[in-house]
């Protein structure tokens, strides 16, 4: 029975953070009408590296000390019950054969399952020398940019191709059914245009390996590795849920070979289930015909019987001393100065410290930009820089007046602007390249990067002067100029520029609002 | 294993599956990527392009609403009907441009867009098509202009134009030649053209003719290159059947995204007729610039598509507030 209700709740939960992640887009509305980024809100692991490593709490993530609490009372039920990557792994899971299952040990792990603890210290050490790393290894954040930037783009992109090819087909009964369907299906599931996002392979793989993992042991990743677990494991092992056993049992052992958790429940009669490591799936009390239940008994604050770690010094040791080394060795190559001229924050990021301390990489505010102009920055900045939000203009240029990102950011790394602060907020600076720009290099008339700039007045502005033609004669052309004043560095002017892979005028956050030192004038206020 | 099932055969089902399987794949793979390039033989409906290119007095309507000018404006051209036949499949072309509120005057006013697609639905049309391809973000765009809400409302169907459903023709004009046209765009019976009177850098004004900008995929930046030859290679081709003017606010300056009312004028006018070229050329006059000073206009009128002659086309001028 609670195993049934488990996975009904499971796959509804999973359901729900599917829609609210396709849900993560321009509705037709200025304001983001729908709460896109509970599962982050709920999450206590990111309220925490939040806290240590920016010195903030988002008042959203109070929210998320409730899920501490509850595992005082439910135990890790938020793995088994809840969580979208818990049960995308237990989907993966299922691929494998029941052959090799019967094969296999699903007792306890050992030592080997304390990694998750070990990994847990390291990214609170390294969040507290001021490294966000929590992001990365954090399930929600992780199953985000995953999903988000990577699988979901992959998916889209079938789906687009399979109709675009019946579309090709010319034939026209088969159109009459397609065609709808396809519309029907782009205004619900699929997002306005193709999301591509730069480097998004990586992404993928990785989160395809850990899911791989599963045909291995099933739910490794929450098992071994998973640091939101961990923290949940610290108050589980005191939770006021008991697994217990009567004498009735006759040590069949069909409890532990249904358990995905390693979580012993064959040795409740004896006190030896773990609760720590237990995701209150009910699998063992469905597979046992007399003797398993679950108990309430007072959390065991105070006294009384308390599982023990499954971990030792060593990984305890290990784990805060690589989260203490790593931040430091990060840090180091973003000593570099200056910073590399790709790196266009989105309007609103807080200087590059405060905005990488807080930055969890979750990728929400690419999944949400209108134009699909934010990708996750590659290796430019080291790996304190890996897959933080940049403009990449000519991909996708910053709306005039669109909020979105700062509305969306979890941890206001990006902070919430009103759209005049916006609209006022530099992000960088246009700079035209007279060898590429056309009217200029080859005599040939343009002003489309005028055309399109959305100040007012203009940053880009026209005047006309003498330019060649190849074959030496001179004429007349419209030459833009840039206002360093009045450039906001949206990069709407690179995104058009006819000259393609590198445009006549192209940004760089040389000049941008958030940094007093990345400035190249010496006039005061901005650029 | 059951009987009659040896390791061998199993092995060889499976092998032969796989090898099933990869060829299926490699074959629908190459189906999806293969998109004609151009698509020969497929020819736009222009049932009534023969209406358009001169003929036709100009109606030019003054101090009114966008609507009642737009009203007056078809009463005077002898009413939609002349252009609308019963049961005709219609495309209205308003400048959807920009993430602009009306007020700022980058987008044609959506009241005279809803009012020209009740006109339309009243003349007896089939279906009426609401559609642009906006240099901002298109969704944006449509709902901060106004139009998505009142041509919806007016009972048009607003659709948002999808760079995978086009139609690579030969546009055989002097400049462009292969571009990607928006398929809706062109299967319709009628078409009419609603642009926005607005000050261009380089065009010195953008009208009629060049609203048919929003009606090709692509990099259409580079048709900056030779903007006059292609306005005109574009008028060429999507010659409407109508052409309805918007000056009830013009931008006079910062064209053509403008983002400041103190660029905009309320002049509260509006001008239509089957001649593109001759309601451009009064368009041109609201600038101060006579037939001469735009270059468009004079090789539009070369090419056969229209007369810069307002005197020779005739014009009927209402004024609403003297009517009362």
């Amino acid at each position: 029975m609670l195993q049934r209700i488990r996975r009904c709740v499971q796959a509804g939960s999973l359901l729900v953070f599917l829609v609210l992640l396709v849900l993560t887009r321009y509705g037709g509305t200025d304001e983001l009408a729908w709460p896109v980024r509970l599962y982050l809100d709920l999450d206590p692991l990111i309220l925490l590296g939040t806290l240590l490593a920016a010195h903030t709490v988002p008042a959203a993530f109070l929210a998320s000390t409730a899920m501490l609490l509850l595992t005082l009372l439910l135990g890790r039920a938020f793995c088994g019950w809840l969580c979208p990557f818990g049960a995308l792994n237990q989907l993966a899971g299922r691929w494998r054969g029941q052959s090799t299952a019967k094969g296999r040990n699903h007792s306890h792990g050992g030592r080997l399952q304390g990694t998750r603890y070990g990994i847990l210290l390291m990214v609170l050490a390294a969040a507290s020398l001021g490294f966000n790393a929590l992001g990365i290894m954090d399930p929600i954040s992780l199953t985000i940019r995953s999903l988000g930037l990577a699988i979901g783009p992959v998916l889209e992109w079938l789906v687009r191709s399979c109709f675009t090819a019946l579309y090709n087909t010319a034939f026209e009964p088969l159109l009459a059914v397609s065609e709808p369907g396809y519309n029907l299906l782009k205004r619900t599931l699929l997002s306005f245009q193709q999301p591509a996002f730069r480097g998004a392979e990586i992404i993928g793989l990785i989160f395809l390996a850990i899911l791989a993992l599963n045909l291995w042991l099933p739910r490794f990743w929450c098992r071994h590795l998973c640091p939101l677990g961990a923290l949940l494991s610290l108050g589980a092992r005191m939770g006021s849920l008991r697994l217990g056993a009567r004498v009735t049992c006759n040590n069949c052992g069909r409890c532990s070979t249904s358990c995905p958790a390693g979580a012993n429940p064959h040795l409740a009669g004896a006190g030896g289930w773990r609760p720590a490591d237990c995701f209150v799936c009910g699998n063992c009390t469905a597979s046992c015909k007399q003797s398993l239940g679950f108990d309430w008994t007072w959390p065991r604050l105070l006294g009384g019987k308390v599982q023990g770690f499954d971990t030792g010094r060593r990984t305890i040791l290990a784990g805060t001393g690589a989260g203490f080394m790593l931040a430091p060795l990060v840090r180091v190559t973003n000593l570099v100065q200056p910073a590399p001229p790709e790196r266009i924050r989105p309007p609103g990021s807080r200087p590059e410290k405060d905005f990488l301390a807080r930055c969890l990489r979750c990728g929400e505010c690419m999944k949400v930009c209108l134009t699909n102009g934010l990708h996750p920055m590659g290796l430019q900045q080291g790996l304190e820089g890996l897959w933080t939000p940049v403009l990449v203009p000519v991909r996708g240029y910053c709306e005039f007046n669109c909020t979105l990102c700062g509305q969306i950011c979890p941890t206001g790394a990006i902070r919430r602007l009103s759209l005049g602060q916006k609209q006022r907020t530099s992000i960088g600076t246009a700079h035209v390249d007279p060898m590429r720009c056309l009217p200029l290099a080859l005599g040939r008339d343009c002003i489309v990067c005028e055309e399109h700039c959305p100040t007012s007045p203009k940053a880009i502005r026209t005047v006309q002067v003498r330019s060649f033609l190849p074959d030496g004669s001179s004429v007349t052309v419209h030459r833009p100029l840039v206002d360093p004043d009045l450039c906001i560095g949206c990069g709407i002017c690179e995104a058009v520029c006819p000259v393609l892979d590198r445009p006549g005028i192209r940004v760089s956050s040389m000049g941008e609002t958030r940094d007093p030192d990345n400035q190249c004038l010496l006039s005061g206020g901005g650029y | 294993m059951t009987k009659g099932y040896s390791r061998r055969k199993v092995v060889g089902w499976m092998g032969a599956g796989t090898a099933l399987a990869i060829g299926g794949a490699s074959v629908v793979w190459h189906g999806i990527n293969t998109v004609p390039a151009v698509s020969q033989g497929w020819t736009p409906k222009f049932p009534g392009a023969e209406a358009s290119g001169g003929g036709g007095r100009l109606a030019l309507v003054r101090n009114g609403d966008p609507a009642a000018m737009v009203d007056a404006a078809m009463d005077a051209l002898g009413g939609m009907g002349r252009f609308v036949s019963r049961g005709a499949t219609v495309l209205v072309k308003p400048n959807i441009g920009w993430d602009r509120a009306p007020e700022l005057a980058a987008n044609t006013n959506p009241e005279l867009v809803a009012r020209v697609v009740e006109l339309c639905l009243a003349a007896g049309a089939a279906s009426v098509i609401v559609m642009d391809r906006p240099c901002n973000d298109p969704r944006r765009s449509y709902t901060n202009s106004g139009i998505q809400a009142a041509a919806t409302a007016a009972g048009a169907s607003v659709l948002h134009a999808d760079d995978e459903r086009i139609r690579t023709t030969n546009l055989a004009g002097e400049v462009l030649s292969q571009w990607g046209v928006y398929r809706e765009m062109m299967d319709v019976d009628v078409r009419i053209n609603l642009p926005v009177a607005k000050h261009h850098r380089l065009a010195r004004v953008t009208l009629g003719m060049k609203n048919w900008m929003g009606c090709v995929s692509g990099r259409r930046g580079v048709m900056h290159q030779h903007i006059n030859k292609a306005v005109v290679d574009l008028a060429a081709f999507f010659r409407p059947q109508l052409t309805i003017l918007d000056a009830y606010r013009v931008l006079v300056a910062n064209g053509p995204s403008g983002g400041d009312v103190a660029d905009v004028r309320k002049i509260a006018t509006l001008c239509a007729g089957a001649d593109p070229v001759a309601v451009d050329t009064f368009g041109a006059s609201l600038f101060q610039y006579g037939p001469d000073d735009i270059s468009y206009l004079r090789m539009a009128e070369e090419r056969g598509l229209g007369s810069r002659d307002l005197s020779s086309v005739g014009v009927t001028e209402l004024d609403l507030s003297a009517a009362g």
